[in-house]
């Protein structure tokens, strides 16, 4: 059977003599070593300091209010709703559910209140099943849903891990009032980035 | 009768003494090890136990001494407890040979930092030394598992190829000081040390003491990206501590006292230290040369076992017979 | 009762013991074990008659050497294999067993009777030290049965590296 995927062999780079006799990669290598070793560390002591990641880091899901910076289309599903200020911004369109890898990790229900609009009732998320691949905040029409800069997500109860509506607008609330003016960037600075990895050279 | 009971409580209190400060010893070089380890990575080491960690090694004694001891079932159980001991222990017993300083007068008794000064004390270490491996061995095999037993043949088939060349390289320095007694040896070193003529010698037991303690271009035995852990995937609690502690830190502290002893003038230095100065040189060269043990640790990958078998045999062996040549002419041309 | 005569029948009685469980254990591994012990308790013995060069040559070469190819050969084995007794090399082994003895027997009491002759009395010993002695005899008196030891030990070494090689080459052409 002839193969599908083609083999390419390669040869390993043959070291000189000298390189053999001398143990040169060895040395190579230790030097290495002991320049990391005079080095400053580049940890931070966890429980006592605390990294912010960048904005869009993929953290703990949260609702965004209603504040008055809403796209187009949320002033367009205004009307069927009823949503006052300061609440999440929440349609109930099951957009992201749809976009979910694991649709059942949402739990969301609407009702039809007497004057005819529709209000939110429950919108839970349990995050044990969330991979945090970002798909639901890609769908939402209405800019609600987003990921946060919150990353201790850990419980000691499995019904600890999961978000409700409530507290998901809290989160949104107080991250958009942190950092809702910051530019949308993963790095901050170009100066860090560039004394690590150099600059982009455009032909 | 008398002298017989006196003698033997003197030796035994020494003993005791000696055990005890290794132990403590080998607990503080896992916190260097570990310090040494994370510098090199970048990162702090141990940190929050007591003052930069200092404390760590008990906290870590405490756990091991107090964890669950599992043996598993299919295991056999003799052995599995003998072979822990095993590994350790002669380990330990190599201290009996190896002189830590000169005889020193202190409050009108004089004490000597050694156990004993045997006139064949380099081959007894050598010896003790290689025993340790049926620890290693008997250990994957009462283990009853497939990957300790792999990690204890291998940890054989290096052993045999490293002991050899170990051997032949430790007669150069055995050829210019006449004798077998490692304090003999110290004391033919009073002019020049015993590296100058030596320097093949030397490489060849930097690679045999890093394989003989199954440190890092060597650890083919424990090989954790292959064999789990190699010979003591199987242990736990105690049982496990012994064997790291016996090979990675008791075995390649005193096997570096032993090179110190034979390359680079035990204790001998100039007194500018007052009366203490041959314990401060000595151990300033030990550490040297234990931290250039770790340095070597924390930098390579792993060798194959049929590369390291390679190098033992068709390089080390050549080496350390033409040590022998070279130092041979050099005694005849310089006395 | 001296230091040395109690180490040397604890070192002599613990040697037996486990020369004993060499003969009589069924497991492999456990008379490789116990044929270590014996190897080691030997050398002990050495060193309680003074002998301190022997005793750690035979520590190093005898139990370390020699005995991790036994058991790494040993270790190998299925346990299996390690039970099977055949009744007819026992009674094999009877007459030849007996003959061993009576050399061994006849070298022993020749060497005692003869170790008092030569020009290494034990103050002799006490000055100039093991190593010396030893390879004083080794390379004047005996120098010519000594070359013949490495001449024959070359000619098994050559050997088994041929032996060696023919496999390797069976195998390449297979």
């Amino acid at each position: 059977m002839d193969k599908m995927v083609k083999i390419k062999y390669l040869e390993r780079p043959k070291l000189s003599n000298t390189e053999r006799i001398f143990f040169l990669d060895f040395i190579k290598g230790m030097k290495v070593t002991i320049k990391n070793f005079f080095r400053k560390t580049i940890t931070t002591a966890y429980p006592y300091e605390k990294l912010t990641p960048p904005k869009r880091f993929r953290g703990t899901h949260a609702h965004r209010v209603r504040d008055g910076k809403e796209p187009p289309s949320f002033n367009v599903l205004l009307q069927f709703m009823e949503i006052k200020e300061g609440e999440s911004r929440c349609v109930a369109c099951y957009m992201c559910q749809q976009a979910c890898p694991v649709p059942t990790l949402f739990n969301i229900e609407a009702e039809q209140l007497p004057n005819g609009k529709k209000r939110v009732k429950r919108f839970d998320m349990n995050l044990l099943n969330c991979l945090y691949c970002g798909l639901c905040v890609d769908a939402c029409p209405v800019d609600c849903i987003i990921m946060t800069d919150s990353y201790e997500s850990a419980a000691y109860t499995r019904k600890d891990c999961t978000i409700h509506l409530d507290d998901m607008s809290e989160r949104g609330f107080d991250f958009d009032k942190r950092r809702y003016n910051e530019p949308d960037r993963i790095w901050i600075d170009d100066e860090a980035r560039e004394k690590l990895w150099g600059q982009i050279k455009w032909s | 009768m008398e002298e017989l009971i006196l003698t033997s409580i003197a030796i035994g209190i020494k003993s005791v003494i000696f055990i005890i400060g290794m132990f403590l010893l080998a607990a503080y070089l896992t916190w260097i090890e570990r310090k040494f380890a994370g510098h090199v990575q970048q990162r702090p080491g141990p940190l929050h136990v007591g003052w930069h960690g200092l404390l760590q090694p008990i906290a870590d004694a405490l756990k091991v001494l107090t964890k669950e001891d599992i043996v598993p079932s299919g295991v056999d159980k003799v052995l599995f407890y003998l072979a822990s001991l095993l590994a350790f222990v002669p380990a330990i017993m190599i201290l009996a040979v190896v002189p830590f300083g000169q005889p020193v007068n202190l409050f009108g008794f004089e004490i000597k930092p050694y156990i004993t000064d045997l006139n064949v004390g380099l081959i007894l270490a050598l010896a003790f030394g290689s025993i340790s491996i049926y620890g290693v061995i008997f250990a994957g095999w009462a283990s009853n598992s497939k990957y300790p037993m792999i990690g204890g043949l291998r940890k054989a088939a290096v052993l045999i190829g490293y002991e050899v060349a170990l051997g032949f390289a430790m007669v150069g320095p055995i050829m210019q000081a006449g004798t077998f007694s490692l304090k003999g040896i110290v004391e033919a070193q009073q002019g020049l040390w015993f590296i100058i003529p030596n320097i093949l010698g030397f490489v060849v037991i930097l690679f045999a003491i890093l394989a003989e303690t199954g440190r890092t271009p060597f650890d083919v035995q424990e090989a954790e990206a292959e064999l789990v852990s190699g010979y003591n995937t199987e242990y736990s609690a105690m049982k496990f501590g012994l064997f790291p502690l016996a090979e990675w830190y008791i075995a390649t502290f005193v096997l570096s006292a032993i090179a110190v002893i034979l390359f680079f003038g035990g204790w001998n230095g100039p007194h500018i230290f007052g009366p203490i100065s041959p314990f401060v040189w000595f151990f300033l060269k030990l550490a040297m040369m234990f931290m250039f043990f770790l340095w070597v640790h924390w930098t390579l990958p792993r060798y194959r076992v049929d590369q390291i078998t390679e190098l033992a045999w068709k390089v080390m062996l050549p080496l350390s017979l033409l040590n022998i040549l070279v130092v041979a002419i050099w005694i005849m041309i310089f006395g | 009762m001296e230091l040395t005569q109690i180490a040397f029948w604890t070192f002599s009685t613990l040697a037996v013991l486990s020369a004993i469980g060499t003969i009589f254990f069924r497991n492999l591994v456990y008379t490789v074990l116990s044929l270590i012990s014996t190897l080691i308790m030997v050398s002990g013995l050495f060193f309680t008659m003074g002998a301190e060069l022997v005793g750690a040559l035979q520590l190093l070469i005898y139990a370390v050497a020699i005995v991790v190819f036994y058991v790494l050969v040993i270790s190998t084995v299925p346990e299996f294999k390690g039970k099977a007794v055949d009744p007819k090399y026992m009674l094999l082994s009877i007459p030849v067993g007996f003959l061993i003895f009576l050399e061994l027997a006849y070298v022993s009491i020749y060497g005692v009777w003869q170790s008092n002759t030569g020009i290494f009395s034990p103050e002799v010993i006490e000055k100039i030290g093991n190593a010396k002695a030893v390879g004083t005899m080794l390379f004047t008196k005996y120098l010519f049965p000594f070359e013949v030891a490495s001449l024959i030990l070359l000619v098994a070494m050559i050997g088994a590296i041929i032996i060696g090689r023919k496999e390797e080459k069976q195998e390449a052409q297979g």
